[in-house]
């Protein structure tokens, strides 16, 4: 099973989710912001690579994990992608899509905006890192939904 | 390898362009009415399915001659079908994706707009037909140019 945490530029929520399911950020605790903005790839997607996906790693039950952005199109780019599947005849059920973008809060879209789209890094990055913190909580519930409905399946 | 022409709704100038590039629509005149209606997929596809990828044949070469409806998306969605591509296994250069964008006129995207999102069918295909006529040239150009990289690559 390959299973994909996207959002709308595969920067933040994403990256911190599929992070979260590889075991890269902790479950039980809200981690500091340099542990956040240690995580690979996160705050770093440019706008030329959104829809790329990238793998993040692999999970307990040996999936693997990918991020991926596709802006406010993911229906528009599920279905392309599973249309495509179906075309070179790759089983639909071998990949499952996480929407993690509902999970993100307004500190981290605007310091995403900062750093992704106007070029304020430092500020930018400390700001959507913070806010991560502030919805970790319920990232982690996005990401153990999706690892209980793993282990039903 | 897997084409993919591509236009905003998959209605109009992407179907046309796939049906030129498999032998269903002429190159050497331009199409009738009738003969874009025949299609079965010209001025048909509504919202709910853009995004998806409808295979209409296999060209001589071997190729899978698909056509999309891409809105906006059309970058993002190539990415996206590359990469996952490559997850499992099918190589980038196996998948080819060809705007067909570039050759519709005003004409086409006012009746296909009337058509296809006003739901004006009666008013809105005569129209889009009549700029798909006006630019047919410019579709069979780009089919062309198409056909010719597979020539080249077969040595035919």
């Amino acid at each position: 099973m390959k299973i994909f945490y996207h959002c709308y530029a595969g920067a933040h929520s994403s990256v911190v989710a599929s992070a979260l399911h590889c075991g890269r950020l902790p479950l039980e605790r809200v981690p500091d912001l340099d542990e956040i903005m240690a995580v690979p790839y996160f705050d770093q997607t440019t706008s030329a690579l959104i829809g790329t996906p990238y793998l993040m790693g692999y999970d307990e039950y040996k999936n693997e994990v990918y991020f991926i952005g596709m802006r406010r199109s993911s229906e528009l780019v599920k279905r392309a992608i599973y249309s495509f599947l179906n075309l070179c005849q790759i089983p639909q059920e071998q990949a499952r899509f996480i929407d993690a973008l509902h999970v993100i809060n307004f500190s981290t879209k605007i310091g995403g905006g900062l750093s992704r789209r106007l070029g304020c890094i430092r500020p930018g990055r400390w700001l959507s890192a913070w806010g991560v913190q502030r919805c970790y909580p319920d990232i982690v519930e996005l990401v153990n939904k999706v690892k209980i409905d793993l282990r039903e399946a | 390898m897997i084409v993919v022409y591509h236009c905003w709704g998959g209605s109009h100038s992407s179907v046309t362009a796939a049906s030129i590039h498999l032998g269903l629509l002429p190159t050497d005149h331009i199409p009738s009415k009738e003969e874009f209606l025949e299609l079965g997929f010209y001025d048909r596809q509504w919202n709910v399915d853009h995004g998806k990828i409808f295979e209409l044949g296999i060209d001589e070469y071997g190729n899978q001659i698909c056509f999309m409806g891409r809105e906006f998306s059309g970058e993002i969605i190539e990415r996206a079908i590359k990469g996952i591509g490559l997850i499992y296994g099918i190589a980038p250069q196996e998948i080819k994706f060809v705007d067909a964008m570039p050759c519709v006129n005003l004409v086409m995207m006012l009746g296909g707009s009337v058509s296809r999102a006003l739901h004006l069918i009666a008013i809105g295909r005569p129209v889009v037909i009549k700029g798909t006529q006006q630019c047919y040239s410019k579709i069979v150009q780009l089919v062309a140019g198409v056909k010719g990289e597979f020539a080249g690559m077969t040595g035919t």
